[in-house]
């Protein structure tokens, strides 16, 4: 178990007078070898999508841990054995063994305060119940979770408004039993929610259209998530779309409702605030273009103008002039220069020749004036293997964001921050009481002293097939300690509270409006 | 029907007509060109045995290796149109007709046109045609592992035989041209998913659907001991059998200028003038090099910009950037290789996107490279009437991006007289080889072995 020291918080005690920090170029060390096994995902065409990671501390160590999908190899669990600071290792974890296996989501679902594992398959979804120690059994019957028989490419959770469980949305694939397969095949998507402690029917959020990534989130920031669905237009061809559900009632936004049809062919959703307005902006991974879209506010979005450089159509690097294929996409500050970064993973399907055979992962560091510039091939983590699936979190604890990737038919990659100098940070690990222990649907916003505010939305989803439960991590640059609040789900914001940099915190809410901030050791 | 002559009559013909144009006293040697090209000889060619070749002139008429099976390698490359298609852009899987009169079809509807002019086959079987296609993407690279570059890099099948062979895998891969759309068809579906290699996969599916057929199954046992001896047919087998058919059906070298090359003819007066602006004055040698009339190598000539362009369904634009597509370097920005000229003047359309039908007005703006984009008329292309996604023309930045054409170029004008012009063109004719004027060195197949139709 983690040691908590209780952090006396005083306003103003901490000064953010350091000097800016100076330029630096950032760099990873490879550290694939620490996984223990060649762990690649393989398989047929039912695993030319997924391959998917989930990255959680399944034993409180403070450590993240890692399930990584195997499409048809083995899925396993590889334990964290770093030490702080030190150089990024794993042991091989221990649970059931399962196959056909396209990635996976940790979240608390029992409101134990242990991370359980929501495992997505071609051919029955399967939840484990964490028992800590990064020990896993198969929930109890009286979960009542419907595994269904689907191929299930995508998944997010939220909590709705006075419930005790979860609400989960389970995307599926093309339906594999369609004998007019596999185009316009695409098969139902389901929600299921809550009924009492434990999980009701399953209800069709029709039309599917081959959704590859799924995210709860309150994007227009009005203190009620909708679900985004990002699809897969190689499936449904022409008679699909990007989706948007509003929950209460239950039903898909239209055009008259202000949404846009639009086609890609969706693979990943990233969602992060860029801009400082609180509002996320989105990051849709697909063929060619990945598609960055501005949020506007009243539920409006725009596309980016490639001036940003974040669309990263075709590789940076190789000779091969041909679109990108991008999966997994996520945001994070590799640098804690208080400026989010965005993580792609990229791939050929298999063997597609309208696309690069070698296709780069994409590092794109966002510059003061809020463009991106392409640093994959600088930082070294620019591989041009079939890579699917990703997370972005730190693995030994030593303040900066390392990358897993995992490949299709390549042995997954381990890369270790080691960018220096790098700006300060801090580490949120979001708790309350009650059924939703790690505060899904929470919002942590930062201020720095220049007052600009950084946002963070704790989402279960996204992605591609990945699912990420380590710490909110804030880059702060030169800030030696920065405000905090944060507005708890169904709930208001809270004060604002001075923290110290450098730490990993865990915020529950304190009395009142105010918050009760612990710092790990 | 020009091809009715049996393949023996066809080469003693050839060989007539050869010696029946050198007429005229050949010109002496010292007022040759100083940069004129070796004659190509037997060394050029690779050699197959004609029960090869047969079995490959069956294939390249058989629609038995399309999706649909509803078109065949000669329907878009048919020696009624100097091997292409006489069209511009050609239509391809859901057309039905020939040349200028293919129409699609009401029921198989074509998604877009194909992005490129559909290249001439002449001599693409000789040693010295090194990179194939417009952009290169199938082209001997010694950088590689196995030689070669093609589209499927490391993941490509072993067993071609040679650079047109590995060529011949690629069209019947591409939905538009030869596989077809979505669910029509086993081979479209696997294409589209993106499942070519492999038991499963498209190339062994056509393969399969090949060997199946008896008198195919007879032929490969005669030609390849390997397949006697129990091993599949597989589709570099059937791309093989192509390759050697292509050779030796399309070796063009008996042009009057090749009878001027081998000192067994001459050229007309004007010709020889076109001659010494071609080697001289015009500098169209300088890329235009070698006994195939090509560098091999790749130029951004500023040629109009028509189509759907080099742009996946999942892309925007209508650009076609050409070289650059496949090599990544910006260097390369709608760079195309030097297309060869033997036989230019049975080729129309002219330019990689065939914007031209009119050689005279593609000579006009070529040789002052770029010169073309902006009053370019779409009506100088030939373009069967068709319900298109993205227009035709459309130079705008985000259609084909006709500034950046122009940008790109970098070659310097060359101001020729319109006499000059014409002397050059009487050249061009003469590079017209009166074996490729009949149609090939061989005849149309009267059926082939799967008993569909033939597109004659």
């Amino acid at each position: 178990m983690a040691k908590f020291i209780f952090l006396l918080v005083i306003a103003g005690l901490m000064t953010a007078n350091s000097p800016e920090v100076a330029h630096s170029e950032v760099s990873f060390l490879d550290r694939s070898s620490a996984i223990p096994i060649h762990q690649s995902y393989e398989g047929d065409w039912n695993h030319f999508v997924g391959g998917g990671v989930a990255a959680f501390d399944c034993n409180d160590d403070g450590f993240p841990d890692l399930y990584v999908a195997g499409g048809s190899a083995p899925s396993r669990l590889f334990i964290n054995t770093s030490t702080r600071g030190g150089p990024i290792t794993f042991k091989q974890g221990e649970i059931e063994s399962l196959t056909d296996v396209i990635g996976a989501y940790p979240m608390d679902i029992d409101g134990d305060g242990i991370l359980d594992l929501v495992v997505l398959r071609d051919g029955g979804n399967v939840v484990f119940k964490g028992l800590g120690g990064c020990k896993f059994v198969r929930a109890p019957s009286d979960w009542r979770f419907t595994e269904g028989n689907e191929w299930t490419t995508s998944f997010s959770a939220t909590f709705e408004k006075g419930e005790n469980w979860p609400t989960f949305a389970i995307g599926n694939y093309v339906n594999e039993k369609d004998p007019n397969g596999p185009f316009e095949a695409c098969d139902h998507n389901y929600l299921i929610r809550p009924k009492g402690r434990a999980f009701g029917e399953r209800i069709p959020l029709d039309p599917g259209f081959c959704a590859l990534s799924m995210l709860f989130s309150d994007w227009k920031r009005v203190g009620t998530p909708d679900l985004r669905i990002s699809n897969d237009r190689q499936y449904y061809v022409s008679k699909g779309r990007e989706q948007m559900w509003r929950l209460n009632p239950l039903h898909e936004y239209t055009e008259a409702e202000g949404w846009p049809t639009l086609h890609i062919w969706g693979m990943g959703i990233a969602s992060r605030d860029l801009n400082g307005d609180g509002l996320p902006e989105i990051v849709l991974t697909s063929m060619a273009d990945q598609l960055l879209q501005i949020n506007l506010g009243g539920g409006k979005m725009k596309a980016a103008p490639y001036s940003m450089g974040a669309y990263a159509t075709t590789p940076y690097k190789g000779d091969d002039g041909r679109p990108s294929t991008g999966w997994h996409a996520e945001f994070g500050d590799i640098d804690n220069d208080g400026r989010d970064d965005l993580f792609i993973a990229k791939g050929n399907v298999d063997q597609m020749p309208s696309n690069a055979i070698h296709d780069p992962n994409n590092l794109l560091m966002q510059q003061p004036d809020g463009t991106f510039v392409e640093k994959g091939g600088v930082a070294g983590i620019g591989t041009t293997e079939r890579s699917r699936g990703a997370a972005v979190t730190d693995l030994n604890l030593d303040g900066k964001l390392d990358i897993v990737v995992v490949n299709r038919r390549a042995q997954m990659e381990v890369w270790q921050n080691s960018t220096e100098p790098s700006g300060h940070y801090i580490s949120v690990d979001l708790r309350e009481p009650g059924a939703n222990s790690h505060a899904v649907g929470a919002i942590a916003e930062v201020r720095l002293p220049d007052g600009r505010i950084l946002t963070q939305e704790h989402t279960v989803g996204g992605g591609h097939a990945s699912g990420d439960a380590g710490p909110l991590h804030f880059g702060l640059g030169a800030a030696a300690s920065v405000e905090i609040r944060v507005t708890w789900p169904w709930g208001k914001p809270s004060d604002w509270t001075r923290i110290a940099a450098d730490h990993a915190v865990r915020i529950s809410p304190g009395n009142g409006s105010a918050l009760t901030v612990e710092t790990k050791e | 029907m020009l091809r009715k002559l049996s393949l023996a009559a066809t080469a003693l013909c050839a060989l007539g007509l050869a010696f029946g144009l050198s007429h005229g006293v050949p010109r002496a040697d010292e007022a040759r060109p100083a940069n004129l090209p070796a004659p190509l000889t037997d060394a050029d060619f690779p050699a197959h045995p004609m029960a090869e070749v047969e079995l490959g002139r069956q294939l390249f008429w058989d629609k038995i290796i399309s999706g649909n099976k509803n078109i065949a390698c000669a329907t878009c490359h048919h020696p009624r149109f100097g091997t292409s298609d006489g069209l511009s852009l050609g239509m391809g899987e859901g057309g039905i007709g020939l040349g200028p009169d293919r129409k699609p079809d009401p029921k198989d509807y074509p998604e877009q046109r194909i992005p490129r002019n559909a290249p001439a086959l002449w001599n693409t079987g000789a040693r010295g045609f090194t990179v194939l296609f417009d952009d290169g993407r199938i082209e001997v690279d010694h950088t590689r592992p196995s030689g070669f570059r093609t589209p499927l890099e490391d993941e490509m099948v072993k067993g071609f035989a040679s650079l047109l062979s590995a060529q011949t895998m690629f069209p019947v891969l591409a939905n538009d041209e030869m596989a077809g759309h979505y669910h029509e068809s086993d081979v479209s579906a696997l294409v589209r998913q993106g499942r070519l290699t492999g038991p499963g996969g498209a190339w062994s599916v056509i393969a399969k659907r090949v060997a199946d057929i008896p008198q195919y199954k007879s032929q490969f046992e005669a030609v390849y001991p390997e397949i006697a001896a129990g091993r599949p047919v597989a589709f570099s087998d059937i791309s093989n059998a192509i390759a050697a058919y292509m050779t030796f059906d399309f070796r063009s070298d008996t042009s009057p200028f090749d009878a001027y090359l081998r000192h067994q003819g001459a050229l007309s007066a004007s010709a020889q003038k076109g001659m010494d602006v071609f080697f001289g004055k015009g500098q169209c040698s300088t890329c235009h090099s070698g006994p195939l009339f090509s560098d091999m190598k790749f130029h951004a000539m500023g040629d109009p910009q028509i189509g759907p362009g080099k742009a996946e369904r999942f892309e925007l634009h209508q650009m076609d950037k050409g070289r650059m597509r496949v090599s990544n370097d910006p260097k390369d920005a709608f760079a195309f290789r030097t297309p060869s000229l033997r036989n230019v003047t049975l080729t129309a359309p002219y330019g990689h996107a065939g914007a031209y039908r009119d050689l005279s007005d593609y000579l006009k703006q070529h040789i002052h490279p770029g010169s073309g984009l902006k009053d370019y008329n779409i009506s100088s292309a030939v373009l069967p009437d068709m319900k298109v996604g993205k227009p035709d023309y459309n130079p705008a930045e985000n259609g084909a991006n006709y500034a950046a054409i122009e940008n790109a170029v970098s070659a310097k004008p060359v101001d020729l007289t319109d006499q000059e012009l014409e002397e050059l063109k009487s050249f061009l004719k003469s590079l017209e080889d009166p074996v490729a004027v009949s149609g090939g060195r061989m005849t149309i197949p009267e059926t082939v072995p799967s008993g569909l139709s033939i597109d004659r």
